[in-house]
């Protein structure tokens, strides 16, 4: 049986992205306080906001447009991007979704 | 003048009685001799006395003496027949004069004569000359007069013929002038007459203009009365949309709440395992609930603010409505007041445009009458003229007459 992994499909300024589903504490609306900036884009609206964890163990906060789900995905579907590909620490691989390619985040790197 | 007879005389002395004549044989010889004579007509012969004596020679006196009066008498009567012959030698050349020559001054006065029965008769001849002579003067001057007055008549006739010439000239042309105005006046009647026609028909018009200027105006107030009641209603429904926003707004705060606790179920499921799976197809079924309340509020929402927009469009198009409507009365008003103004003045047109035709009528009827008038005016001047044509010709003619008149007075030669 092949593994498989829950992520949490959202998009942030019309992009999609996916992060691993244990890595959100809850899914919230945004507030007043500051969160962790806009490393993957302005929102649009920015009507949903990501609760996780940091690596240094802080609560963190991500302004997001949407939540598209959850969905269970093989974990041989996802590919990580090489280093010279990266932008940033955020973005680690990708997953297709049919034709359409998704962005796996790591939140925990997000300071 | 006295005239002497035989019985005033003194008588000759009688003759002396010798007994016998000498001789005394010779007897009434002597005496009858001297009648035989005066038988025959010798009233200068005698008797010879001395050749009588006795009664004889007394005889052959009173003869002889006898016959010295009768030739007295006679040379008296010559005398007389000579004085009566020349007064009628004058007479006749007078009469011969006047007959021939026409001259009335040949016997003057001085023609007189003692004779007793001629005298009257001349007397009366003067007399019969001077009438004559002042019949003549009269005559002349009465001629004289009357060439001029003929002269004058003639002129004035002429004058007159002239004139009335001219004037059935110009009756003529009034005549034709008025016969065009005859015709002109039949036109204008007709024009009037339409004219009237049209000013009734424009105030009918005008009447119902101001009928459907009230109905305009009434149904502009009943447009304004529902103009204002949908005015109300579209507050009204705007209220009523705004109310349903709330519960939409309401109803998407729930939703968004519901797909955020599913969101949240779902990841809860998640790291439950295998354990929380069903629990994530509830999470997701439920979010998928909420998402279509969501669609579904959205779509609401769009509906709303469209139903807002119209309902704002419709207000606005109400109060646009209500503006115009009012707009809409007062130009009614206006309008209304204008057609008063304008069914007085075609009133005042209809009213005049009547009088206009009923005096176009009585002035055509006038001109007709006139028209008759000038053609018998016309009639009247020509037989005027006709008569002026005449009355020239007789006092032409009665010139001509005072003329040869005057030519034959001027015969009689009065002084």
């Amino acid at each position: 049986m092949t593994p498989t992994v829950d992520i949490l499909l959202f998009e942030v300024a019309g992009v999609r992205f996916a992060a691993d589903a244990s890595q959100v504490m809850r899914i919230d609306r945004p507030l007043e306080e500051p969160s962790v900036g806009a490393p993957l884009g302005v929102p649009h609206h920015g009507r949903r906001a990501l609760i996780f964890y940091s690596e240094g163990g802080e609560l963190r906060r991500l302004d997001i447009d949407k939540v598209s789900g959850v969905r269970s995905v093989a974990i041989e579907s996802l590919r990580r991007l090489p280093p010279p590909a990266r932008v940033g620490e955020v973005p680690i691989g990708a997953w297709l979704d049919g034709d359409d390619a998704v962005l796996l985040v790591d939140l925990a790197r997000m300071a | 003048m006295s005239q002497e007879t035989p019985e005033n005389q003194n008588p000759p002395p009688p003759p002396k009685k010798k007994g016998a004549a000498k001789g005394g044989v010779i007897g009434l010889l002597p005496l009858t001799t001297a009648l035989k004579a005066v038988v025959k007509g010798d009233f200068s012969a005698r008797a010879e006395l001395d050749r009588l004596e006795g009664d004889s020679a007394e005889a052959a006196a009173l003869l002889n003496q006898l016959l010295d009066l009768v030739a007295a008498r006679n040379s008296e009567f010559e005398a007389r027949k000579q004085q009566t012959v020349q007064v009628v030698d004058q007479a006749l050349d007078a009469l011969i004069a006047l007959v021939r020559q026409g001259e009335l001054n040949r016997w003057t006065a001085s023609n007189t004569t003692d004779d007793p029965l001629l005298g009257p008769l001349l007397e009366g001849f003067g007399k019969v000359i001077e009438t004559l002579r002042t019949f003549v003067r009269e005559i002349n001057e009465a001629a004289l007069r009357l060439s001029s007055s003929a002269n004058e008549v003639l002129a004035a006739s002429t004058q007159h013929e002239s004139s009335s010439t001219e004037q059935a000239a110009a009756i003529h042309e009034t005549t034709a002038t008025m016969e065009e105005l005859k015709h002109a006046s039949a036109q204008i009647a007709e024009n009037a007459g339409a004219v009237a026609r049209v000013a009734e028909e424009t105030l009918e018009s005008a009447r119902s203009g101001r009928g459907a200027i009230g109905e305009f105006i009434q149904a502009m107030q009943q447009i304004r009365a529902d103009s204002a009641a949908v005015a109300d209603s579209i507050a009204k429904l705007s209220k009523r949309v705004e109310r349903i926003g709330t519960v939409v707004e309401v109803i998407d705060e729930i939703a968004d709440r519901s797909d955020l606790l599913a969101l949240n179920a779902a990841l809860e499921g998640s790291r439950a395992g295998e354990a929380g799976k069903g629990f994530s197809i509830v999470a997701a079924e439920m979010r998928r609930l909420a998402e279509n309340v969501l669609d579904s509020t959205k779509e609401i929402k769009n509906l709303i603010t469209e139903i807002r927009e119209a309902t704002a469009a419709a207000a606005g198009a109400a109060d646009a409505s209500k503006t115009a409507t009012e707009s809409g009365e007062k130009l009614g008003s206006a309008a209304a007041s204008a057609v008063e103004s304008i069914l007085a003045g075609v009133q005042e047109t209809s009213d005049a445009a009547r009088v206009i035709n009923l005096a176009t009528q009585q002035q055509r009827t006038a001109t007709e009458q006139v028209v008759a008038s000038m053609a018998e005016i016309e009639d009247v001047t020509r037989q005027t003229t006709q008569a002026s044509k005449q009355a020239t010709g007789a006092a032409a003619e009665l010139t001509q007459l005072a003329g040869r008149l005057a030519e034959l007075i001027k015969r009689f030669k009065a002084d």
